[in-house]
């Protein structure tokens, strides 16, 4: 063979060899839904999680009709169908997975996990049910991830993945990714060996997020504002299992001024690249295809061209802000989300404005955005009911439908209009899944403190929720530059907000009525509630129940960590009582009156409000300014006593002390 | 300004300069004086085959007594009264219909708008060439090819070829990324088979241009269709697009087996995704060496 002939088969080899030489990395789990709501798998049934009644309901999509009601476990969240079309429901309110089978609509089976279960996901294989529960059965510190076998429902693996897991999701390699909710990180699980993947850690969506900034000690007052992902609720898995994006709330860590009311309070403006408020819907792309890898603006960079840079990034802006010209409506409490079967478009529900904003997965300019003009890729934004928190899409990709959980309805989503001035509209016909079961009185107090558009509430220009802090009635686990200093936020839930006068750190306020009008205007924005309902507003916040802990109150370490609480360690001088409060002041060590933005006002005087601990276990991070990370290190670090007596604890002892607090 | 603003410059820019190279390319060739021309030609010189069977002694009469096949210079009075000699005409045709001929070989490299191609063929018989190629949007779509060409008719004027060529495209950014990208630009995807119809002609002259009309019709497998608009329905696992693609020029030749290549046309594509209509021109080499 001469030399013309070999060079002709070299080069049909390397034809050939290109011909063929897609690597295959595995897929992930893309499912077609997210939240309280999931079809069939031919697309014949909707399901519906109705949380306060405990139910799911089926809907038949050709009727529109309701044809069952399944009985399942207290505060269903979320459902999740698999291929052989078992539907999973989370159980938030009593730790279970319950395991229905279709046209059976009852129950099988229900599956005990940990704490609080949120996150459901499968495997591609169908063989593998993952779940995620907010904290481990007997220590509240860290959640975990729990895999079952489909076939058996026997559970194959149980491990701790971090505080407060939320959502999980299979990516493609045999991986799980799983977001702690208040951290706003994400955890790396290789579902082979049931473990963390080596080196999962930090994976570096704030430092994206905050590259410009020059040194941490900078931050604060500089020109460099900086910004922490909170609230990641859901994971969205593309189809091809490369990418998943993590719906976050950045909050701000720069200082926070005085603006007045008429230009929307305290909390308006200081958002991320001028969107939004302090606090600030937003959207992280994460790439999986080798590890756990956030694309995200740099969002400290942008404050100077008010956009983010990079129109030729190929993920979407990391902040979510309506297109509309003008400001339009605003996008706040991202909560869930899917893309389309194609993997083009991101949907994602936005619970505080009621709405779903559409934008395109792997882009941000094209005719079809106003990215340039507006900086953000938001192409459509339609407007759902209350409450929203769950979204499915029809197989063949002409509708989505949208459950609101306040509202107990389902909503359809369609498209409206071709080409680039193409848009997604909410078709009108709701369907009625369930009744409240709430009173009016703490319905509608429930829509208050999640409603981001209520001008009441929150100005027109500031568009916060108490949710948007307080997430579900608890916390973020932020630390807010306050004019009067550094406040963490506090959790509301099961603190008997009627019952613990006087509020806020610094307890300047001595009732309610005050501390409505101070919040909601001076700080929100908002125009204020009348008495009628501010009391319904707090009426809800009162009764919300306290975050599990699962700890077990007869333990011979919780019994005897009581005895120090109430005895040796004299805790209970100050947090006394079913309340686990005096409502009175106290200066525990921690008054900061010389460095970057000192505490003033009030608290210089007479100390700190003491809090209840009623449910402290599950609030981190700790003290008024955040600067405890966990209740060891807070029982542990107590130099002069300031805070207790623990200087004459054994180690035991105060390990028995913290045994009792994670109790409550 | 946008990409696809820098897209449309680039084009327009490249579009012209390429023009004006070809034309300027085009008339050198036929008013510069060839170097050949002064020089023996070898061919005259070259011993007869060894191969070459001898007329049989007993059968064939006597060969004539043979004249020198080439005379030196020095017997020439003037080189202008020299028989002027005949050169081998170039026969290596690469986007032309004639086929190379059995065991012969061609390649070209053209440079262009939108793509840079490289391609290598072989005659694996006297009216028969298939080889490979590589075309490239310039790095943003890669597209190995297999081509085929079958002269169905011709002489050493004109020629006629059915051809067909196949690719795959890897592109490197996924189509729901794509703004006015290579897709849109060559109505190329996934996968791609053009069959056509090369005509040329050719003058007498041994390096008159040979001119060349290709007109093909290019269907396109697209595999990773998607959903240009939210909630308008997913589109079908495959998706076909139906394209012409209609190229003229010239191989002007600079030797025996030596071109230069100069071409232009459009695309025509059928989807509503696609560019409606998209130039193209090109510029290279194809070399039978």
């Amino acid at each position: 063979m001469n030399i013309f002939k070999r060079s002709m088969v070299v080069g049909a080899l390397a034809a050939g060899l290109l011909f063929t030489g897609c690597v295959d990395h595995g897929s992930g789990t893309s499912t077609r839904s997210s939240g309280s709501v999931a079809l069939s798998t031919d697309d014949q049934y909707l399901y519906a999680a109705d949380t306060d009644n405990g139910i799911v309901a089926v809907i038949d999509t050709k009727t529109s009709a309701k044809i069952a009601e399944i009985k399942v476990g207290n505060s269903p969240v979320r459902l999740l169908v698999g291929s052989d079309d078992t539907i999973y429901v989370a159980n938030r309110g009593d730790n279970s997975v319950s395991v229905i089978h279709r046209d059976t609509w009852s129950e099988a089976t229900r599956l005990q996990v940990g704490i609080e279960p949120t996150g459901l996901a499968l495997t591609p294989d169908n063989k593998q049910l993952l779940v995620t529960s907010s904290a481990a059965k007997e220590n509240p510190d860290f959640g975990t991830l729990t895999a079952f076998d489909t076939a058996t429902l026997q559970p194959q693996f149980e491990i701790p993945v971090g505080a407060e897991p939320r959502a999980v999701t299979v990516v493609a390699g045999n991986r799980a990714v799983v977001s702690l909710f208040k951290q706003g990180e994400l955890v790396e699980v290789d579902l082979a060996k049931g473990a963390l993947k080596a080196g999962t850690g930090s994976n570096g969506i704030y430092d994206l997020a905050n590259a410009s900034r020059s040194t941490p000690s900078s931050t604060y007052g500089s020109s460099f504002s900086t910004f922490h992902p909170r609230a990641v609720a859901d994971l969205i898995v593309t189809p091809d299992g490369n990418r998943v994006f993590a719906p976050v709330v950045w909050a701000r860590e720069d200082a926070i001024g005085r603006k007045p009311s008429s230009a929307g309070g305290y909390y308006s403006a200081g958002g991320p690249c001028n969107v939004g408020a302090v606090a600030t819907a937003g959207i992280v792309t994460v790439d999986t295809r080798t590890a756990v890898t956030p694309q995200v603006d740099d969002l400290t960079s942008c404050f100077s061209s008010g956009t983010n840079s990079g129109a030729d990034k190929d993920y979407p802006v990391s902040t979510l802000a309506s297109s509309t010209p003008g400001g339009g409506d605003a996008i706040q409490g991202p909560t869930v989300g899917v893309v389309d079967p194609t993997g083009t478009w991101l949907f994602v529900v936005n619970r505080e404005s009621s709405n779903v904003a559409v934008l395109p997965a792997y882009r941000r300019t094209g005719d079809d955005t106003t990215y340039a003009s507006t900086g953000t890729s938001v192409r459509s934004l339609v407007h759902v009911g209350a409450g929203s928190d769950g979204i499915a899409l029809t197989r063949d990709g002409t509708k989505a439908y949208v459950y609101s959980q306040f509202d107990h309805r389902i909503e359809t989503l369609e498209a409206s209009g071709q080409g680039a001035s193409a848009r997604v509209v909410n078709n009108g016909k709701s369907i009625e899944v369930a009744k409240d079961t709430l009173s009016p009185e703490l319905a509608a107090g429930r829509r208050l403190f999640f409603d981001a558009l209520d001008t009441r509430m929150s100005s027109a220009s500031t568009n916060v929720a108490c949710a948007t802090c307080h997430l579900e009635g608890r916390e973020d686990g932020h630390v807010w530059e306050f004019p009067d200093g550094p406040r963490q936020t506090p959790a509301l839930a099961g603190r008997h907000l009627l019952s613990t006068a006087p509020y806020h750190w610094s307890g300047e306020f001595s009732d309610l009525t005050t501390f409505n009008k101070h919040t909601i205007t001076e700080r929100m924005g908002g125009s204020g509630l009348t008495t009628a309902a501010a009391g319904q507003l707090d009426k809800w916040v009162d009764q919300l129940p306290v975050a599990a802990t699962g700890m077990n109150a007869a333990s011979p370490a919780v019994v005897r960590g009581k005895a120090l609480f109430e005895n040796k360690a004299a805790c209970a001088t100050c947090h006394t009582g079913e309340l686990m409060t005096n409502n009175l002041f106290a200066d525990v060590g921690t008054l900061n009156l010389h460095d970057k933005n000192a505490d003033n006002g009030p608290v210089a005087r007479a100390g700190f409000n003491v809090p209840s601990l009623l449910g402290v276990g599950r609030s981190a991070p700790y003290l008024h300014d955040g600067s405890m990370t966990t209740l060891e290190e807070r029982v542990f670090k107590n130099d002069g006593d300031r805070h207790g007596t623990t200087s004459g604890l054994t180690s035991d002892e105060k390990l028995d002390l913290v045994s009792y607090l994670k109790s409550l | 300004m946008p990409a696809h603003a820098r897209l449309q410059v680039f084009m327009s820019r490249s579009f012209f300069a390429m023009a004006m190279l070809c034309a300027a390319a085009a008339p050198a060739q036929t008013t510069a004086p060839d170097e050949q021309w002064s020089r023996p030609p070898e061919s005259l010189s070259t011993p007869p085959p060894a191969n070459t069977t001898p007329p049989n002694p007993g059968t064939v009469p006597g060969a004539p007594e043979r004249k020198p096949m080439y005379v030196p210079p020095e017997a020439q009075p003037m080189v202008s009264d020299r028989p002027r000699v005949v050169e081998a005409p170039n026969r290596t045709s690469m986007f032309g219909a004639p086929a190379l001929g059995q065991w012969k070989r061609g390649q070209s490299l053209v440079l262009g708008f939108p793509l840079l191609s490289l391609r290598v063929n072989i005659g694996v018989l006297d009216r028969l060439d298939v080889g490979v190629g590589f075309d490239s949007f310039y790095g943003a779509m890669n597209e190995p090819r297999i081509q085929a060409k079958y002269q169905l008719a011709g002489n050493d004027s004109w020629a006629l070829a059915a051809s067909l060529e196949a690719g795959v495209a890897f592109f490197n950014q996924r189509a729901a990324r794509e703004n006015k990208g290579p897709r849109w630009i060559t109505g190329h995807r996934n996968w791609n088979l053009a069959p056509g119809i090369v005509f040329s002609f050719q003058g007498s002259h041994p390096r008159a241009a040979r001119i060349f009309f290709d007109a093909r019709y290019l269907l396109a497998f697209d595999t990773e269709p998607f959903a240009s608009d939210p909630l308008n329905g997913v589109p079908s696992s495959l998706v076909l697009g139906h394209n012409v693609v209609l190229r003229g020029g010239a191989e002007i030749p600079l030797s025996e087996k030596t071109s230069f290549i100069c071409g232009a046309g459009f695309d025509v594509h059928g989807r509503a995704e696609d560019s409606r209509a998209m130039p193209a021109i090109s510029l290279g080499l194809v070399t039978g060496l």
